[in-house]
């Protein structure tokens, strides 16, 4: 099964970062960042938010020297193991679509039950899918305008079967057989 | 507004006039998709290509400052383009010949240079909003109201909607939004100077016996003449008119314009009370901090602004010394001499729906849970939910029943960019954050997405020749005051205007607008003002000012806070 990711229809997206801030309280928890994973990136003329495309030969996963990103099909997603981040970004180079970054943040350095003082530790950011939230992805749930949807192979199936119904729908008119032409 | 807001999903046309939904209230801006996907066109018109125009049929960038100008062209466009319905004119309004004097002169050529509006573009939207089969709604807000012709826009718009039929029939009508959670409902309550509950003038002698009577006053006792308005307090205390003033649920000196003079102006007041759920900085100056509850801690009725009440419930009880809004009033009136006493809001809404006819059916049963009363709405029987839309088949509420066409000539606005300050200052909304952010900035979510010291909107174009990149912190003047903030650089807004939102502490807009008043709404017009922008070399300086500035004022507040944290001496304040 391939891989799952969120996209964002800008057509009806108003912008409004209320996919941010569900993406930050659904983080907001023990041992995560309360950061958003996805951002509403605006230009000229369009509005939507940018998330991880779970990317079926991730160049995250491939340019990630230590194995902190790596693929995982049970869940249909890029996953990470934040303790082996070393925060050395190569992740965030490699990404096409700027859709992972690196946080870090101080934490104490312990061995057994001592702390032996304080260190900076490597956060990666990066949409996990949400597969621990029963009822699914908090930025689907929470845009008010239906903007986002949760792609998968079935989904994207079905919308290649559209655009091909749509494509060959103009092809009538291109019949070599005189007076065939189909409404 | 005359239409209701899940109505707008059903109107042909929407047009936006100096409104963006997106970002002042995103459930409309919802709607308004809703509208387009089941067929509406849109038209926005708006010096800034806003969210919304990004689905519009037709957009218009329009200039700062000219929508009189613009309004009376795209009427005398209607009139010229044949789209105005005589019959309606004819029956339900008066006075169209003189109103046509002023429009004639008005036209999409000779306006263009006022409104930068390419004449064929206005003709195609005035035929695309007049012409709409199934109705027409026009939505305005603080684009409108906070110019120096605001009352005049507004009886443009009406009188736009009247001529060309588009009131008075389902699915169409005028569509004002309110800048402010339940600011429709403390117009709806009374807390105007010259109204009491209901919209009953105060000069009214009628009224003030029925009032008088139903709270066992004499009639000398209650007022008879109009009051001050919010926006005259600091400079009547400056004058020596006003000697207290009792602020509530409110942050002038984040809110409203030129907020360093008004510090200065209520510093001088006898005495300042404030109620209030947290430390703000007019709570700050106040000789009386009265602690209230927040809308999660108490019972009431929001109005929204199609006239929709609705009854909402408290969540968690009150903390410490906090008390409801409505049980301070109480005690403060008994103690003052006037014995005052409620067990609930519900008593309160019941007296006050007595005493006003078109409230009266919206009983407490019939918003229990999700329900509603959209008023008017005299009738209490329980399936009558009130009235989505106002004069329908062209009754209006004057005297004759009929519409009173009104056309006024365009002025400019009242402080025009010069050399010194060259670009036009303009207050917005953004997302995320509400109103002064007293609330919104407690809130870790919404803070992470966006904080201190704020963002000055800046055309690209217009940051380059000043070599300003995006992000840096950069110094706003005007003749007022200065304050730093950072740029954002926007290329969907217009050039030579830069926009700032009122709710940032460090970054505040309102230390550089301009107070200037109309005489009849007493609104500031926060919508224009001149000013300059510059670029800071130091930007490793600049960071540290905006922090170091940011973390002492909310030191400061909480030193004064910290005041609560003693324990009250003598007998406790509520008995
Ligand atoms: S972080 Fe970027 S490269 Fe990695 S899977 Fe997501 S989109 Fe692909
Ligand atoms: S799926 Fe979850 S983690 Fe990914 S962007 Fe949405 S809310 Fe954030
Ligand atoms: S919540 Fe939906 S409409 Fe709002 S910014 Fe996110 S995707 Fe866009």
């Amino acid at each position: 099964m391939a891989n799952k990711f969120i996209v964002p229809d800008p057509g009806v997206c108003i912008g409004c970062k209320t996919c941010m801030a569900a993406c930050l309280a659904k983080h907001d928890r023990g041992g995560e960042m309360a950061i958003p994973r996805l951002s509403v990136t605006y230009t000229l003329t369009v509005s939507a938010p940018v998330a991880c495309h779970h990317c079926m030969d991730a160049p995250c996963v491939n340019a990630c020297p230590v194995g902190a990103l790596y693929e995982d099909p049970a869940n249909h997603r890029v996953a990470i193991r934040q303790e082996r981040c070393i925060g050395c970004r190569s992740c965030v180079m490699a990404c096409p679509f700027g859709a992972v970054d690196i946080v870090t943040r101080t934490e104490p350095l312990v061995a057994g039950c001592e702390v032996f003082g304080t260190h900076e530790k490597a956060y990666v950011i990066k949409c996990d899918l949400c597969v621990d939230r029963p009822e699914g992805p908090a930025c689907v749930q929470a845009c008010l305008t239906k903007s986002l949807r949760l792609m998968d192979e079935d989904e994207l199936a079905r919308m290649q079967a559209q655009k091909r119904t749509d494509a060959v729908a103009g092809a009538g008119e291109l019949s070599s057989i005189a007076g065939a032409r189909i409404a | 507004m005359s239409v209701s807001i899940p109505g707008l999903e059903d109107a042909g046309c929407i047009m936006l006039f100096g409104y963006n939904p997106a970002a002042s209230h995103p459930i409309v801006a919802r709607r308004i998709v809703r509208a387009k996907q089941k067929g509406a066109k849109i038209i926005v018109i708006d010096p800034r290509y806003i969210e919304t125009a990004r689905i519009a049929d037709i957009y218009i960038r329009i200039n700062n400052g000219s929508n009189i100008a613009f309004l009376n062209a795209f009427a005398n466009a209607c009139v010229e383009g044949g789209y105005i319905d005589k019959e309606f004119i004819e029956e339900h309004t008066t006075g169209f010949d003189a109103w046509y004097e002023t429009i004639k002169k008005y036209t999409p050529e000779n306006t263009q240079k006022i409104t930068g509006v390419d004449p064929a573009t206005l003709r195609a939207a005035a035929k695309m909003y007049a012409t709409s089969e199934t109705g027409s709604v026009l939505g305005y807000g603080m684009g409108v109201c906070q110019q120096l012709q605001n009352v005049e826009t507004v009886h443009t718009i009406a009188s736009l909607a009247c001529v060309t039929h588009n009131i008075g029939r389902p699915n169409s009508g005028v569509a004002p939004v309110r800048g402010q959670n339940n600011v429709q409902g403390s117009c709806d309550m009374g807390m105007l100077p010259n109204m009491y509950p209901g919209y009953q003038k105060v000069t009214d002698p009628k009224v003030r016996e029925k009032f008088a009577k139903a709270w066992g006053v004499p009639v000398e006792k209650l007022s008879d003449h109009i009051g001050y308005r919010l926006t005259d307090v600091g400079e009547n205390a400056a004058a020596g008119k006003v000697h207290a003033f009792y602020n509530f649920g409110e942050d002038p000196l984040q809110t409203e314009p030129d907020a360093d003079e008004l510090k200065k102006q209520l510093q001088g007041l006898d005495l300042l009370i404030c109620q209030d759920i947290f430390m703000t900085q007019t709570c700050e100056i106040a000789d009386v901090i009265l602690p209230g509850t927040s809308w999660g801690e108490h019972d009431g009725v929001f109005s929204a602004s199609d006239r929709t009440f609705q009854r909402f419930t408290a969540a968690v009880p009150p903390k410490g010394e906090c008390r409801h809004d409505w049980q301070i009033f109480s005690e403060i009136s008994t103690r003052m001499g006037y014995p005052m006493h409620y067990e609930n809001t519900k008593e309160i809404w019941d007296e006050m729906r007595s005493l006003c006819p078109n409230f009266y059916g919206a009983t407490y049963e019939k918003m229990e849970g999700l329900g509603y009363a959209q008023w008017p709405i005299t009738s209490t029987d329980p399936d009558d939910h009130g009235t989505p839309t106002l004069f329908l088949g062209g009754t209006f509420t004057t005297p004759d029943h009929k519409a009173h066409l009104m056309a006024h000539d365009w002025e400019h606005p009242t402080e025009l960019p010069d050399e010194d300050y060259p670009l036009i200052l303009c207050t917005v909304r953004e997302v995320g954050h509400y109103s002064c952010r007293s609330m919104t900035g407690n809130c870790k979510a919404l803070s992470v997405l966006a904080d201190e010291p704020g963002f000055i909107q800046i055309h690209p174009e217009d940051a380059a020749a000043r070599g300003i990149e995006d992000g840096q912190i950069v110094r706003a003047w005007s003749r007022r005051g200065e304050t730093y903030t950072r740029a954002h650089l926007n290329p969907r807004i217009n050039k030579g205007t830069v926009y700032m939102t009122y709710q940032w502490w460090v970054g505040k807009c309102n230390r550089l607008t301009l107070h200037h008043t109309d005489n009849r709404s007493h609104t500031p017009e926060d919508k224009f003002s001149a000013c300059n922008v510059e670029a800071i070399a130091d930007q490793t300086w600049a960071e540290k000012h905006v922090a170091k500035e940011y973390a002492e004022l909310k030191g400061r507040l909480a030193d004064e806070a910290a005041a609560q944290e003693v324990a009250p001496k003598g007998e406790p304040v509520l008995a």
